[in-house]
């Protein structure tokens, strides 16, 4: 019977997934890819682009409000994306590979995999913890001047100017290829790992280091979204509800965020992202015949 | 209207029309064949079927296309932002290496 209603279920889901995930600020991919692998019998390839595809979604509409609101310079997005795009790449030849030659180990162990890193990605959520008006210091390298990785902009809770220059180029294109990786293998968003990376290891102000990170995925996760394409393992029939639900979820999300508490939320989508992960690990291990 | 301004429109605008495109053929494959239809949604949600040929795949290279659509913008309107370019140019000579690796170029054009 629940076949019957699946798309428009799955759409609703995107719906609520797309509004959860802007008040919490995570990308819809990192909800949508564990729930689906952990409680539907969809197919790993399925989900996985459609993830991408989820994650695609939220860059196109949120990176457009940011770059319109000039908290992000196209130069620093395009610099994430060049090492999103190697790492996406290697990251699905990899995703698919493992399932076409392995098949259902392959499958295991893509879930297994994947329920240890959303444990992971709660560890990292919890320990980073956003803090509104806080500018990181930043002195600024040479490759950060050279490609153009500084400027200002307006930051309308402080009322003034902030200014800033990139620095560590090196490591922070390190960690975009794997945040790239993971994207491309799992078919998950990366914002929980770019906008540490940006504020933390490159020193941009938070702001521009979050409206960066949004984006960059659109670019970023492009070639790794082509290779499940050429695979023919997309299948468009899912990523209609899927894309059209955070469409809708972002615009609602934005607006009910001023109005409920967000560690309340940002608490629940964790115990969510928990469950999930226990279930990815116990599903995988059954797939194996472990349990 | 800043480059920035430009590029995220074209991108989403693009991005917006192979959406929409992927829905439109998605329900008008439901409205003429809902037995046919009805089978492939029971298939997917069951995880029986691996591919999915439907003509909405047609949206969904669009959508897929759709930065690249942008970048170019960006390198016709911006020849004075010397690093803007040369970064454009590093993602575009990507995806292109992307697409031909994965035998994009041989298998659809």
């Amino acid at each position: 019977m629940v076949e019957l209603f699946f798309l428009p279920l799955l759409f609703l889901l995107t719906v609520g997934i797309a509004t959860v995930a802007v008040m919490a600020g995570v990308g819809g991919g990192v909800l949508f890819t564990p729930l689906m692998l952990a409680f539907t019998g969809l197919d790993v390839n399925f989900v996985r682009a459609a993830g991408l595809a989820l994650a695609m979604t939220d860059s196109v509409v949120g990176g457009r409000r940011y770059l319109k609101a000039g908290a992000t310079k196209l130069n620093i997005v395009l610099f994430g994306s060049v090492a999103l795009a190697v790492g996406s790449s290697v990251g699905a030849v990899l995703g698919v590979g493992i399932v076409k030659w392995f098949g259902v180990v392959g499958e295991a162990i893509v879930r297994i995999a994947l329920g240890l890193l959303i444990m992971f990605v709660i560890y990292v959520m919890w320990k980073f913890r956003r803090k509104e008006g806080e500018i990181a210091k930043s002195s600024g390298s040479e490759w950060g001047r050279r490609l153009g990785l500084f400027g200002i902009f307006h930051d309308p809770a402080l009322g003034k100017e902030v200014k800033y220059h990139a620095r560590n180029v090196g490591y922070g294109f390190l960690c975009f290829f794997g945040v790239g990786f993971i994207a491309g293998m799992f078919g998950v968003g990366g914002g929980w790992a770019i906008v540490p990376t940006l504020h933390i290891v490159m020193g941009l102000p938070l702001k521009v280091s979050v409206g960066s990170s949004v984006a960059s995925f659109v670019v970023g996760d492009m070639p790794g979204f082509w290779i499940y394409v050429n695979e023919g393992v997309v299948a468009p029939t899912l990523l209609a509800p899927v894309m059209l639900g955070p469409l809708i979820g972002a615009t609602i999300g934005s607006k009910l965020a001023l109005r409920v508490k967000t560690h309340v939320i940002r608490t629940a989508v964790l115990t969510v992202m928990a469950i999930a992960s226990v279930n990815l690990i116990i599903r995988g291990l059954q797939q194996l015949g472990v349990i | 209207m800043t480059l920035e301004h430009r590029y995220a429109d074209i991108v989403f605008t693009i991005a917006l029309i192979g959406i929409f495109t992927i829905a439109a053929i998605t329900v008008a494959e439901a409205l003429a064949h809902p037995e046919d239809f009805a089978e492939k949604v029971r298939g997917i949600f069951n995880g029986t079927i691996k591919e999915d040929h439907t003509q909405a795949r047609i949206g969904v290279y669009i959508f897929a296309i759709a930065p690249l659509f942008g970048l170019l913008y960006v390198i016709s309107w911006s020849i004075s932002r010397r690093e803007t370019i040369m970064l454009v140019k590093a993602v575009i000579i990507l995806i292109i290496i992307v697409l031909a690796l994965t035998g994009f170029v041989k298998v659809h054009i």
